[in-house]
Protein backbone atom coordinates (compact mmCIF):
# COMPACT_ATOMS: atom_id res chain seq x y z
CA UNK A 1 0.00 0.00 0.00
CA UNK A 2 0.89 3.41 -1.05
CA UNK A 3 1.12 6.73 0.86
CA UNK A 4 -1.44 7.94 -1.99
CA UNK A 5 -4.05 5.05 -1.10
CA UNK A 6 -5.72 6.04 1.89
CA UNK A 7 -5.03 9.04 4.59
CA UNK A 8 -6.18 6.45 7.30
CA UNK A 9 -3.48 3.76 6.99
CA UNK A 10 -1.08 5.21 10.25
CA UNK A 11 -5.02 4.41 11.47
CA UNK A 12 -4.45 0.67 10.98
CA UNK A 13 -1.70 -0.06 13.58
CA UNK A 14 -3.00 2.02 15.88
CA UNK A 15 -6.55 -0.04 16.18
CA UNK A 16 -4.89 -3.42 16.10
CA UNK A 17 -2.78 -2.29 18.96
CA UNK A 18 -6.40 -0.94 20.54
CA UNK A 19 -4.24 2.32 20.78
CA UNK A 20 -6.98 4.70 19.50
CA UNK A 21 -9.30 7.27 21.49
CA UNK A 22 -12.75 5.76 21.60
CA UNK A 23 -13.89 8.41 19.23
CA UNK A 24 -11.26 7.69 16.72
CA UNK A 25 -12.06 3.72 16.87
CA UNK A 26 -15.63 4.46 16.24
CA UNK A 27 -14.99 6.39 13.04
CA UNK A 28 -12.65 3.92 12.02
CA UNK A 29 -14.81 0.95 12.58
CA UNK A 30 -17.19 2.95 9.72
CA UNK A 31 -14.17 3.63 7.58
CA UNK A 32 -13.35 -0.08 7.81
CA UNK A 33 -16.97 -0.71 6.02
CA UNK A 34 -15.66 1.18 2.93
CA UNK A 35 -11.64 0.73 2.57
CA UNK A 36 -10.74 -2.46 1.14
CA UNK A 37 -6.69 -0.69 1.99
CA UNK A 38 -7.25 -0.54 5.01
CA UNK A 39 -8.78 -3.72 5.80
CA UNK A 40 -6.10 -5.70 4.86
CA UNK A 41 -3.45 -3.61 6.66
CA UNK A 42 -5.38 -4.55 9.78
CA UNK A 43 -5.72 -7.87 8.64
CA UNK A 44 -2.04 -8.06 8.61
CA UNK A 45 -1.41 -6.40 11.40
CA UNK A 46 -3.63 -7.78 13.85
CA UNK A 47 -2.48 -11.07 12.97
CA UNK A 48 1.60 -9.61 13.90
CA UNK A 49 -0.60 -8.22 17.45
CA UNK A 50 -2.15 -11.04 18.21
CA UNK A 51 1.30 -13.04 18.53
CA UNK A 52 2.65 -10.27 21.59
CA UNK A 53 1.32 -11.52 24.33
CA UNK A 54 3.15 -14.90 23.53
CA UNK A 55 6.39 -13.27 24.84
CA UNK A 56 5.76 -12.56 28.02
CA UNK A 57 7.63 -14.72 30.76
CA UNK A 58 5.45 -17.49 32.45
CA UNK A 59 3.79 -17.08 35.36
CA UNK A 60 1.86 -19.66 36.93
CA UNK A 61 -2.22 -18.47 37.54
CA UNK A 62 -3.40 -19.96 41.02
CA UNK A 63 -5.82 -23.24 40.83
CA UNK A 64 -8.07 -21.04 42.76
CA UNK A 65 -8.64 -19.37 40.15
CA UNK A 66 -9.53 -22.36 37.79
CA UNK A 67 -11.41 -23.89 40.46
CA UNK A 68 -13.88 -20.44 40.27
CA UNK A 69 -13.93 -20.62 36.83
CA UNK A 70 -14.68 -24.45 36.88
CA UNK A 71 -17.36 -24.14 39.43
CA UNK A 72 -19.46 -21.19 37.02
CA UNK A 73 -18.65 -23.59 33.35
CA UNK A 74 -19.83 -26.67 34.97
CA UNK A 75 -23.14 -24.37 36.49
CA UNK A 76 -23.68 -22.95 32.71
CA UNK A 77 -23.33 -26.79 31.28
CA UNK A 78 -25.43 -27.71 33.40
CA UNK A 79 -27.93 -25.31 32.25
CA UNK A 80 -27.38 -26.02 28.51
CA UNK A 81 -27.78 -29.42 29.16
CA UNK A 82 -31.09 -28.76 30.72
CA UNK A 83 -31.71 -26.84 28.09
CA UNK A 84 -31.38 -29.24 25.24
CA UNK A 85 -32.15 -28.82 21.66
CA UNK A 86 -33.34 -24.51 22.95
CA UNK A 87 -30.04 -24.07 23.85
CA UNK A 88 -27.73 -21.89 21.38
CA UNK A 89 -25.05 -24.22 20.65
CA UNK A 90 -24.56 -26.09 17.79
CA UNK A 91 -26.02 -30.00 18.32
CA UNK A 92 -23.25 -32.23 16.25
CA UNK A 93 -20.82 -33.20 19.81
CA UNK A 94 -24.10 -33.13 21.52
CA UNK A 95 -24.53 -36.68 22.18
CA UNK A 96 -21.32 -37.32 23.89
CA UNK A 97 -20.97 -33.37 24.93
CA UNK A 98 -23.88 -35.47 27.26
CA UNK A 99 -22.32 -38.35 28.22
CA UNK A 100 -19.26 -36.47 28.98
CA UNK A 101 -21.36 -33.73 31.47
CA UNK A 102 -23.29 -36.71 32.54
CA UNK A 103 -19.93 -38.24 34.07
CA UNK A 104 -19.05 -34.78 34.96
CA UNK A 105 -21.72 -34.55 37.35
CA UNK A 106 -22.66 -38.44 38.44
CA UNK A 107 -20.67 -37.75 41.83
CA UNK A 108 -23.69 -35.86 42.37
CA UNK A 109 -27.03 -37.99 44.57
CA UNK A 110 -29.73 -38.39 42.06
CA UNK A 111 -31.98 -36.08 43.47
CA UNK A 112 -29.11 -33.33 44.19
CA UNK A 113 -28.83 -33.23 40.06
CA UNK A 114 -31.94 -33.43 39.46
CA UNK A 115 -32.27 -30.20 41.79
CA UNK A 116 -29.47 -28.52 39.99
CA UNK A 117 -30.86 -28.98 36.47
CA UNK A 118 -34.29 -28.11 37.77
CA UNK A 119 -32.74 -24.67 38.86
CA UNK A 120 -32.74 -23.61 35.17
CA UNK A 121 -36.36 -22.32 35.16
CA UNK A 122 -35.93 -21.45 31.14
CA UNK A 123 -34.13 -23.83 28.41
CA UNK A 124 -31.80 -20.98 27.55
CA UNK A 125 -28.05 -20.29 26.19
CA UNK A 126 -26.02 -18.21 28.27
CA UNK A 127 -23.95 -15.83 26.33
CA UNK A 128 -21.32 -13.36 27.43
CA UNK A 129 -19.88 -10.19 26.57
CA UNK A 130 -17.97 -9.56 23.45
CA UNK A 131 -15.74 -7.68 22.12
CA UNK A 132 -15.06 -5.74 18.75
CA UNK A 133 -12.71 -5.87 16.56
CA UNK A 134 -9.86 -3.87 16.98
CA UNK A 135 -10.27 -4.39 20.38
CA UNK A 136 -12.68 -7.31 20.01
CA UNK A 137 -12.61 -10.48 21.76
CA UNK A 138 -12.19 -11.96 18.17
CA UNK A 139 -8.74 -10.75 17.80
CA UNK A 140 -9.62 -9.31 14.21
CA UNK A 141 -11.71 -7.08 11.96
CA UNK A 142 -15.63 -7.43 12.33
CA UNK A 143 -17.58 -8.24 9.14
CA UNK A 144 -19.66 -5.10 7.90
CA UNK A 145 -22.54 -6.53 9.04
CA UNK A 146 -21.53 -6.73 12.60
CA UNK A 147 -19.68 -3.18 12.44
CA UNK A 148 -21.45 -0.86 15.05
CA UNK A 149 -23.82 1.75 13.38
CA UNK A 150 -25.27 3.55 15.97
CA UNK A 151 -24.56 3.83 19.93
CA UNK A 152 -27.66 4.46 21.86
CA UNK A 153 -26.96 5.81 25.61
CA UNK A 154 -29.13 4.22 28.21
CA UNK A 155 -30.78 4.30 31.38
CA UNK A 156 -28.92 2.56 34.09
CA UNK A 157 -29.47 2.32 37.75
CA UNK A 158 -27.07 3.94 40.39
CA UNK A 159 -23.99 5.47 39.21
CA UNK A 160 -23.35 2.99 36.53
CA UNK A 161 -23.55 4.15 32.60
CA UNK A 162 -24.82 1.86 29.75
CA UNK A 163 -24.35 2.44 26.07
CA UNK A 164 -25.90 -0.31 23.61
CA UNK A 165 -24.07 -0.55 19.95
CA UNK A 166 -26.39 -1.35 16.92
CA UNK A 167 -25.07 -3.20 13.77
CA UNK A 168 -26.03 -3.57 10.89
CA UNK A 169 -27.30 -7.39 11.50
CA UNK A 170 -30.06 -6.14 13.95
CA UNK A 171 -27.89 -7.10 16.82
CA UNK A 172 -27.40 -4.84 20.43
CA UNK A 173 -24.25 -5.16 22.54
CA UNK A 174 -24.29 -3.79 25.65
CA UNK A 175 -21.54 -1.63 27.12
CA UNK A 176 -21.42 -1.38 30.72
CA UNK A 177 -19.32 0.42 33.21
CA UNK A 178 -19.74 0.27 36.86
CA UNK A 179 -22.64 -1.71 37.06
CA UNK A 180 -23.24 -4.00 40.52
CA UNK A 181 -23.27 -7.34 40.84
CA UNK A 182 -26.94 -8.91 40.73
CA UNK A 183 -28.21 -10.14 44.00
CA UNK A 184 -26.35 -13.32 45.11
CA UNK A 185 -27.47 -16.61 43.13
CA UNK A 186 -28.90 -13.87 41.02
CA UNK A 187 -27.83 -13.38 37.01
CA UNK A 188 -28.91 -10.38 34.64
CA UNK A 189 -31.53 -11.01 31.97
CA UNK A 190 -32.28 -9.50 29.36
CA UNK A 191 -35.50 -8.57 27.70
CA UNK A 192 -36.76 -7.35 24.93
CA UNK A 193 -39.32 -5.05 25.17
CA UNK A 194 -42.25 -4.93 21.75
CA UNK A 195 -44.21 -2.44 20.18
CA UNK A 196 -47.30 -2.24 22.54
CA UNK A 197 -44.66 -2.29 25.31
CA UNK A 198 -45.02 -6.47 25.98
CA UNK A 199 -41.66 -8.26 26.99
CA UNK A 200 -40.13 -11.79 25.88
CA UNK A 201 -37.33 -13.14 27.39
CA UNK A 202 -33.74 -13.54 25.70
CA UNK A 203 -31.41 -15.85 26.31
CA UNK A 204 -28.67 -13.65 27.26
CA UNK A 205 -27.60 -14.15 30.88
CA UNK A 206 -24.48 -12.59 32.39
CA UNK A 207 -23.05 -11.27 35.15
CA UNK A 208 -20.40 -8.43 35.79
CA UNK A 209 -16.93 -8.62 37.04
CA UNK A 210 -16.05 -7.18 40.49
CA UNK A 211 -15.46 -3.53 38.15
CA UNK A 212 -19.35 -3.95 37.26
CA UNK A 213 -17.48 -3.48 33.50
CA UNK A 214 -18.20 -5.66 30.16
CA UNK A 215 -19.64 -6.25 27.07
CA UNK A 216 -22.65 -8.30 26.62
CA UNK A 217 -24.19 -9.37 23.19
CA UNK A 218 -28.03 -9.80 22.74
CA UNK A 219 -28.39 -13.25 21.78
CA UNK A 220 -31.39 -12.61 19.84
CA UNK A 221 -31.82 -10.01 16.62
CA UNK A 222 -33.54 -6.62 17.88
CA UNK A 223 -35.30 -6.30 14.62
CA UNK A 224 -38.80 -4.58 15.50
CA UNK A 225 -37.93 -4.78 19.23
CA UNK A 226 -38.41 -1.27 21.21
CA UNK A 227 -36.25 -1.73 24.21
CA UNK A 228 -34.12 -3.67 25.38
CA UNK A 229 -34.47 -4.30 29.37
CA UNK A 230 -32.43 -5.81 31.89
CA UNK A 231 -33.56 -7.35 35.47
CA UNK A 232 -32.19 -9.50 37.84
CA UNK A 233 -33.42 -12.82 37.58
CA UNK A 234 -32.90 -16.11 39.43
CA UNK A 235 -29.66 -18.13 38.06
CA UNK A 236 -30.94 -19.85 35.07
CA UNK A 237 -33.05 -17.12 34.03
CA UNK A 238 -36.81 -16.25 34.29
CA UNK A 239 -39.93 -16.24 31.56
CA UNK A 240 -41.61 -13.26 32.44
CA UNK A 241 -39.56 -10.35 34.72
CA UNK A 242 -39.52 -10.53 38.45
CA UNK A 243 -36.43 -8.43 39.39
CA UNK A 244 -36.10 -4.93 39.03
CA UNK A 245 -35.03 -3.29 35.96
CA UNK A 246 -31.66 -2.37 36.07
CA UNK A 247 -31.07 -0.80 32.82
CA UNK A 248 -33.03 0.74 30.07
CA UNK A 249 -31.99 0.66 26.71
CA UNK A 250 -34.89 2.35 24.19
CA UNK A 251 -33.91 1.38 20.27
CA UNK B 1 -10.52 -36.97 30.36
CA UNK B 2 -7.29 -38.00 28.65
CA UNK B 3 -9.07 -38.68 25.19
CA UNK B 4 -9.93 -34.82 25.45
CA UNK B 5 -5.93 -34.38 26.07
CA UNK B 6 -5.52 -35.80 22.80
CA UNK B 7 -7.21 -34.16 21.10
CA UNK B 8 -6.65 -30.63 19.50
CA UNK B 9 -7.72 -27.27 20.23
CA UNK B 10 -9.56 -26.59 17.50
CA UNK B 11 -11.73 -30.17 18.06
CA UNK B 12 -11.59 -29.26 21.71
CA UNK B 13 -13.48 -25.82 20.76
CA UNK B 14 -15.92 -27.75 18.66
CA UNK B 15 -16.98 -29.63 21.66
CA UNK B 16 -17.54 -26.45 23.83
CA UNK B 17 -19.52 -25.24 21.30
CA UNK B 18 -21.75 -28.16 22.37
CA UNK B 19 -21.09 -27.31 25.56
CA UNK B 20 -18.57 -29.73 26.96
CA UNK B 21 -17.16 -28.16 30.37
CA UNK B 22 -14.58 -31.32 30.09
CA UNK B 23 -13.58 -30.01 26.56
CA UNK B 24 -13.48 -25.94 27.75
CA UNK B 25 -11.24 -27.55 31.18
CA UNK B 26 -8.34 -28.85 28.79
CA UNK B 27 -7.99 -25.93 26.98
CA UNK B 28 -8.01 -24.17 30.17
CA UNK B 29 -5.16 -25.82 31.64
CA UNK B 30 -3.40 -25.84 27.86
CA UNK B 31 -3.43 -21.83 28.34
CA UNK B 32 -4.22 -20.37 30.83
CA UNK B 33 -0.79 -19.40 31.87
CA UNK B 34 -0.42 -17.64 28.73
CA UNK B 35 -3.13 -15.90 29.64
CA UNK B 36 -2.07 -15.07 32.98
CA UNK B 37 1.05 -14.17 32.02
CA UNK B 38 -0.38 -11.61 30.04
CA UNK B 39 -2.81 -10.28 32.16
CA UNK B 40 -0.67 -9.82 34.93
CA UNK B 41 2.52 -8.18 32.73
CA UNK B 42 -0.64 -6.10 31.60
CA UNK B 43 -2.14 -4.98 34.88
CA UNK B 44 0.38 -5.68 37.32
CA UNK B 45 -1.34 -7.24 40.04
CA UNK B 46 -2.18 -10.59 41.27
CA UNK B 47 -6.46 -9.33 41.95
CA UNK B 48 -6.47 -7.81 38.72
CA UNK B 49 -5.08 -10.62 36.61
CA UNK B 50 -7.42 -12.86 38.13
CA UNK B 51 -10.00 -10.97 37.21
CA UNK B 52 -8.87 -10.54 33.68
CA UNK B 53 -8.50 -14.20 32.85
CA UNK B 54 -11.20 -15.53 34.84
CA UNK B 55 -13.49 -12.91 32.56
CA UNK B 56 -11.12 -13.61 29.52
CA UNK B 57 -12.28 -17.71 30.05
CA UNK B 58 -15.60 -17.32 30.83
CA UNK B 59 -16.16 -15.53 27.46
CA UNK B 60 -14.48 -18.33 25.62
CA UNK B 61 -16.57 -20.44 27.38
CA UNK B 62 -19.85 -18.56 26.19
CA UNK B 63 -18.93 -17.24 22.63
CA UNK B 64 -16.46 -20.45 21.73
CA UNK B 65 -18.76 -20.88 18.62
CA UNK B 66 -17.27 -17.31 16.70
CA UNK B 67 -13.95 -18.66 17.41
CA UNK B 68 -12.74 -19.11 13.15
CA UNK B 69 -9.70 -21.10 13.16
CA UNK B 70 -9.01 -20.10 9.94
CA UNK B 71 -8.06 -16.67 11.48
CA UNK B 72 -5.49 -17.85 13.95
CA UNK B 73 -4.65 -20.52 16.60
CA UNK B 74 -6.59 -20.87 19.64
CA UNK B 75 -3.90 -19.74 21.62
CA UNK B 76 -3.85 -16.79 20.21
CA UNK B 77 -7.66 -15.99 20.00
CA UNK B 78 -7.05 -16.53 23.76
CA UNK B 79 -4.17 -14.13 24.12
CA UNK B 80 -6.59 -11.74 21.96
CA UNK B 81 -8.99 -12.24 24.40
CA UNK B 82 -7.48 -11.44 27.75
CA UNK B 83 -5.09 -8.49 26.02
CA UNK B 84 -8.80 -7.00 25.48
CA UNK B 85 -10.20 -7.74 28.96
CA UNK B 86 -7.15 -6.10 30.15
CA UNK B 87 -6.92 -2.68 28.57
CA UNK B 88 -10.73 -2.44 29.41
CA UNK B 89 -9.26 -3.16 32.92
CA UNK B 90 -6.44 -0.61 32.76
CA UNK B 91 -8.61 2.34 31.07
CA UNK B 92 -11.91 1.58 33.30
CA UNK B 93 -10.24 2.18 36.86
CA UNK B 94 -6.90 3.26 38.16
CA UNK B 95 -5.23 0.17 37.62
CA UNK B 96 -2.48 1.72 35.92
CA UNK B 97 -1.88 3.78 38.91
CA UNK B 98 -2.46 0.79 41.07
CA UNK B 99 0.56 -0.90 39.19
CA UNK B 100 2.77 1.86 39.46
CA UNK B 101 2.28 1.79 43.40
CA UNK B 102 2.15 -1.97 43.51
CA UNK B 103 4.25 -3.64 46.02
CA UNK B 104 4.10 -7.09 44.40
CA UNK B 105 7.62 -8.16 43.08
CA UNK B 106 9.35 -10.88 41.94
CA UNK B 107 7.93 -12.90 44.88
CA UNK B 108 4.76 -12.93 42.53
CA UNK B 109 6.69 -14.14 39.36
CA UNK B 110 7.50 -17.89 40.00
CA UNK B 111 7.25 -20.31 36.96
CA UNK B 112 5.08 -22.37 35.65
CA UNK B 113 5.32 -25.84 36.41
CA UNK B 114 4.36 -27.28 32.71
CA UNK B 115 7.63 -28.86 30.59
CA UNK B 116 5.75 -30.89 28.48
CA UNK B 117 7.25 -30.89 24.91
CA UNK B 118 4.06 -28.33 23.79
CA UNK B 119 5.14 -26.08 26.83
CA UNK B 120 8.59 -26.45 25.41
CA UNK B 121 7.83 -25.06 21.74
CA UNK B 122 5.83 -22.17 23.19
CA UNK B 123 8.92 -21.04 25.29
CA UNK B 124 10.33 -21.06 21.96
CA UNK B 125 7.28 -19.07 20.19
CA UNK B 126 8.00 -16.83 23.29
CA UNK B 127 11.90 -16.53 22.88
CA UNK B 128 11.07 -15.49 19.35
CA UNK B 129 8.36 -13.01 20.14
CA UNK B 130 11.26 -11.50 22.51
CA UNK B 131 14.02 -11.55 20.11
CA UNK B 132 12.00 -9.67 17.41
CA UNK B 133 10.47 -7.13 19.75
CA UNK B 134 14.62 -7.14 20.64
CA UNK B 135 15.48 -6.07 16.81
CA UNK B 136 12.96 -2.79 16.56
CA UNK B 137 14.44 0.35 17.29
CA UNK B 138 14.13 1.52 20.66
CA UNK B 139 11.62 4.13 20.02
CA UNK B 140 9.58 1.93 18.29
CA UNK B 141 10.12 -0.91 20.98
CA UNK B 142 8.88 1.73 23.18
CA UNK B 143 5.60 2.84 21.65
CA UNK B 144 4.62 -1.13 21.31
CA UNK B 145 5.27 -1.81 25.35
CA UNK B 146 3.19 1.22 26.06
CA UNK B 147 0.19 0.46 23.59
CA UNK B 148 0.40 -3.33 24.23
CA UNK B 149 1.63 -3.91 27.19
CA UNK B 150 0.18 -1.15 29.32
CA UNK B 151 -2.52 -0.24 27.41
CA UNK B 152 -2.22 3.63 26.59
CA UNK B 153 -3.51 5.10 23.18
CA UNK B 154 -2.11 6.75 21.10
CA UNK B 155 -2.82 10.02 22.15
CA UNK B 156 -1.54 9.41 25.77
CA UNK B 157 1.68 7.75 24.32
CA UNK B 158 2.50 11.17 22.64
CA UNK B 159 1.74 13.06 26.04
CA UNK B 160 4.19 10.89 27.95
CA UNK B 161 6.92 10.91 25.05
CA UNK B 162 6.31 14.93 24.65
CA UNK B 163 6.18 13.59 20.50
CA UNK B 164 3.07 14.57 17.74
CA UNK B 165 0.39 11.90 17.42
CA UNK B 166 1.12 12.16 14.36
CA UNK B 167 5.08 10.50 15.24
CA UNK B 168 3.49 8.09 17.62
CA UNK B 169 0.87 6.48 14.91
CA UNK B 170 3.67 6.43 12.40
CA UNK B 171 6.34 4.13 14.59
CA UNK B 172 3.50 2.23 15.54
CA UNK B 173 3.01 1.16 11.88
CA UNK B 174 6.59 0.72 11.40
CA UNK B 175 7.04 -1.55 14.33
CA UNK B 176 4.34 -3.91 13.31
CA UNK B 177 5.23 -4.10 10.30
CA UNK B 178 9.06 -4.99 11.05
CA UNK B 179 7.78 -7.49 13.67
CA UNK B 180 5.55 -8.49 10.96
CA UNK B 181 8.83 -9.55 9.00
CA UNK B 182 10.84 -11.17 12.02
CA UNK B 183 7.83 -13.37 12.99
CA UNK B 184 7.19 -13.97 9.69
CA UNK B 185 7.56 -18.23 10.35
CA UNK B 186 5.84 -18.21 13.84
CA UNK B 187 3.14 -16.39 11.91
CA UNK B 188 2.63 -19.04 9.00
CA UNK B 189 3.27 -22.07 11.56
CA UNK B 190 -0.03 -20.07 13.15
CA UNK B 191 -2.22 -20.05 10.51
Amino acid sequence: MTDERCPHRDDAAAWALRALDAHEADAFRLHLESCTDCRAEVAELTEVVAHLGSGVEPVAPPPALKARIMAEVDREAALLAAAGPEADRPTVPARRARRDRRARWSWLPRPALVGALGAALLAVGVVAGTQLGGGGDDGGTRPAAQAALRTLPATVTGAATARVELTADRSATFDLRGLAAPPRGQVYQVWLQRPDGSVRPSHTLFTVPSDGATRVRVAEPVAGVKALLVTNEPSGGSRQPTGDVAITAPL
Amino acid sequence: MEWLRSLADEDLMQLMRGGDAAAFEVVYDRHATAAFSLAYRMVGTRNAAEDVVQEAFLSLWRSGARYDRTRGSVRTWVLGIVHNRAIDALRRATVHDKRRASDEGLEERFEAPERTDVEVARRSEAREVREALGVLPDEQRRVIELAYFSGYTHTEIAELLALPVGTIKGRMRLALQKLRVELGSSLEASR
